[in-house]
């Protein structure tokens, strides 16, 4: 069982692996650009106390609860990037798609919208799209 | 891409130490951290998330940058990443410096003109 051994590795004082596994909860990018700054950092902490004769428990454990946060953070904000970037390639491709109509309502008879009614239409689609 | 900084806005606090800690020079994570807790006499604790956190929005700000990857002689033997202030990083932090001292001075007014005094 996955927690039996994590359990083995919390209790057995593998500090470093165990915050290398939490690391991994962090969006890709930043993991590959701080995550081996961040072990270090932490080992680096833990070594500090540990010379200094004082328990890595009570340590470990507020960094992994600070760290946790840091990660809800991160995650939180790189989901709203990759929204934003979705909702800004589904606008161009409904802009695309929306072209189709407007060139031929140039072409067609009897219709009469302008394309002040097609941009009018477009944000009202979008809008409803977005929510 | 580094998106370019206002050098305006008020900077939080964990911003502040970190530019302030890596004033003096350029500094490893635990280098920072251990610059940080001595600047703010030990009040100020950061742990790796809010330091490596901050550090992503600063250096996508372009007020720090990664400066080298190397061996620090008084630590073990493992390669650690340095980084350091931009100029962007150096006038942002004399900006917020010059707007704590005027903070500072409008108190020290306060303080010269008795502010107890209207209180009777």
């Amino acid at each position: 069982m996955w927690w039996k051994g994590l359990w083995r590795m919390i209790t057995s004082g593998s500090y470093r692996a165990f915050y290398a596994m939490l690391l991994r909860l962090y969006p890709q990018p930043f993991l590959e650009r701080f995550g081996e700054g961040m072990g270090q950092t932490f080992h680096d902490l833990c070594r500090e106390h540990t010379d200094a004769g004082r328990g890595v428990f009570g340590l470990a454990l507020w960094m992994f609860g600070e760290t946790l946060l840091g990660i809800i953070k991160e995650n939180a904000s790189h989901m709203t990037a990759e929204l934003g970037k979705i909702a800004q390639r589904a606008a161009l491709g409904a802009l695309a798609v929306w072209m189709v109509p407007v060139v031929a309502a140039q072409f067609t008879e009897g219709w009469h919208w302008g394309l002040g009614g097609f941009a009018f239409v477009y944000v009202l689609f979008f809008s409803s799209v977005r929510l | 891409m580094a998106k370019k900084s206002t050098g305006q806005a008020p900077l939080s606090p964990a911003v502040l130490h970190i530019l302030l800690a890596l004033s003096t020079g350029e500094r490893h994570g635990y280098g920072i951290m251990k610059q940080v807790e001595a600047d703010s006499q030990g009040k100020v604790n950061m742990g790796p998330g809010t330091l490596y956190g901050s550090m992503a929005r600063m250096m996508e700000a372009g007020l720090i940058r990664e400066s080298a990857k190397r061996v620090d002689p008084e630590m073990d033997d493992e390669r650690r990443i340095y980084y350091e202030l931009t100029g962007a990083g150096r006038e942002s932090l004399e900006a917020e410096l010059g707007r704590y001292r005027g903070v500072v001075a409008v108190a020290d007014g306060h303080v010269v003109e008795g502010p107890l005094a209207h209180d009777h």
